[in-house]
């Protein structure tokens, strides 16, 4: 992994989505760079392309132009090692499978993301303790509230330490103590040189933020 | 640990040993394997209404197998065997293969529905290996259901099958190559989302003319000529063949020899298809749409 590079680096990334003959423009000609120890919020109302960006950071989209590294590795023809250094979160409501409790759907992902499997159980602990979700460990994921299992979304991107992490919407449906526990575990990453990359639709989280890059309609504005 | 040493600990690195690798997909196939069974174990309506049609399937083919024993048909003479063995051996084989042929296109389904395909794309496993391992959760649930049928059987009707090579790399390679076109089928899944050909193709040929239920000597020629292009009519063959302990070695060596080339055929286009389909959604960003 190239150390020495910049944690994201957008350069005139941009994303067509081509539907049943018709083109429509998600993003426009975007440019950023987040540095180690950063934490950074792209910010816009609904549609603004928040998440296509973060998707193509995530290496979950192909941009339609423009280059995009991630620890220095391009996004397109790289992801596998890109995909080494981030962690990801995409939703709250989904993306976990219901009827596994939270300790088994974070061990799943843990295991996935090769974290060693005597290591798999302190990794639990750990950001379930950081997070304020040690009470949670043992219920099913049907019956979190969206809350729960916005903490838990951001956990599971947590749970192999990744260098870098890729938030949407970090914290929807989140109270304020969550919030908290949020943040200052955003703030202790950063602090040791790691990257956080998130989307919000809320002005005040994104003021707590580094650096703040405003989207709507797909372009970055002022 | 405090949280810093935690991370170091498992910070990202570079592994490209081979046993490591190997060690990992280990690991993540069982983790595919136990999520399955653990989700499979949770529905327990579900697990009761599959062991109560185990034994519903068995007592069907036990009164089926009598009528056709009784008229005089030249079943046992013929194959060596009852006919409820025979049938018994057909379904076994055809369920493991329809669960080959369909677990990777459900798999790939049902992470889309429930918002997990994108999460697991972007974790460590490559793609082609992720998606081949997550479908053998429900091919090893359909493992165990075949082998309780079997079990069933072996208890309560007196089916006396002997576990023999040939069969077993039959039925090995057979569902290997159903694998394969199960591949191409989550393959097309990744980027049409709904209605999927193939497996349904292969799935109704291979019951109709594959001789699941009915030797395909009783077929009309020219559906035969059909019949004989089905790896499941020759997979059968040499299942029953070696599970009944009436055989020649080396009439077994021909369609095991045509069932491996199906097998490699098979899951090179499949693991092909499957890295289209993805490339193609990553580029349209539709991976985790249904």
């Amino acid at each position: 992994m190239r150390r020495d590079a910049d944690a994201i680096r957008l350069e005139c990334v941009r994303k067509v989505y081509r539907r049943n003959g018709r083109s429509a423009e998600a993003l426009a000609p975007l440019s950023l760079v987040v540095g180690p120890g950063e934490i950074a919020a792209l910010v816009g109302p609904n549609g603004s392309g928040k998440t296509t960006a973060l998707k193509i950071v995530a290496t979950l989209v192909e941009p339609t132009g423009g280059h995009a590294t991630v620890a220095g590795r391009d996004v397109v023809s790289e992801p596998r090692y890109v995909r080494r250094a981030i962690g990801v979160s995409l939703g709250t409501t989904r993306s976990f499978y219901w009827r596994l409790t939270a300790r088994h759907n974070l061990a799943f992902f843990a295991t996935l993301e090769a974290v060693p499997r005597r290591r798999i159980p302190l990794a639990i602990d750990s950001v379930a303790d950081e997070l304020g979700l040690g009470a949670y460990l043992s219920v099913p994921a049907r019956r979190l509230s969206r809350g729960a299992l916005a903490r838990l979304s951001v956990a599971r991107a947590m749970i192999s330490g990744p260098r870098i992490l890729v938030l949407d919407e970090p914290f929807a449906s989140v109270d304020t103590d969550g919030r908290a526990l949020l943040r200052r575990a955003f703030a202790r990453r950063t602090a040791r040189g790691g990257t956080v990359l998130l989307a919000t639709h809320d002005p005040a989280e994104a003021a707590c933020c580094d650096s703040v890059v405003r989207l709507d309609g797909g372009r970055r504005r002022p | 640990m405090n949280v810093a040493e935690h991370s170091v600990a498992l910070a990202p690195r570079r592994s490209s040993h081979l046993g490591v690798a190997c060690r990992l997909a280990c690991r993540v196939a069982w983790a595919f394997v136990v999520r399955s069974a653990a989700t499979y174990a949770s529905y327990r309506a579900k697990l009761s209404l599959g062991l109560a049609s185990l034994v519903l399937s068995l007592v069907t083919f036990s009164f089926v197998g009598r009528v056709v024993d009784a008229s005089g048909t030249g079943f046992v003479e013929r194959y060596g065997t009852s006919y409820t063995s025979f049938v018994i051996v057909g379904v076994i084989v055809h369920g493991i293969a329809s669960a080959g042929l369909s677990s990777f296109r459900a798999t790939v389904r049902r992470e889309q529905l429930q918002g997990t395909l994108e999460l697991l794309v972007t974790t460590r496993v490559p793609v082609p290996a992720l998606l081949l391992l997550s479908g053998l959760g429900e091919l090893a649930i359909a493992g165990a259901g075949g082998a309780a049928l079997l079990a069933l059987a072996s208890a309560a009707l007196d089916v006396r099958l002997c576990l023999s090579l040939p069969a077993v790399a039959a039925v090995g390679l057979y569902a290997a190559a159903m694998c394969g076109i199960g591949l191409v089928s989550a393959g097309v899944i990744l980027v049409s989302k709904e209605g999927e050909p193939v497996s349904w193709a292969f799935s109704a040929a291979a019951g109709l003319l594959g001789g699941v239920y009915f030797p395909v000597d009783m077929l009309p020629p020219w559906l035969r000529g059909i019949s004989a292009f089905l790896p499941t009519t020759h997979a059968l063959h040499v299942a029953r063949a070696g599970l009944s302990g009436h055989h020649d070695p080396s009439s077994l060596l021909r369609p095991l020899v045509l069932l491996g080339l199906t097998a490699a055929v098979a899951l090179a286009a499949g693991l092909l298809t499957l890295k289209w389909g993805y490339r193609r959604a990553r580029r349209a960003g539709t991976l985790g749409e249904y």
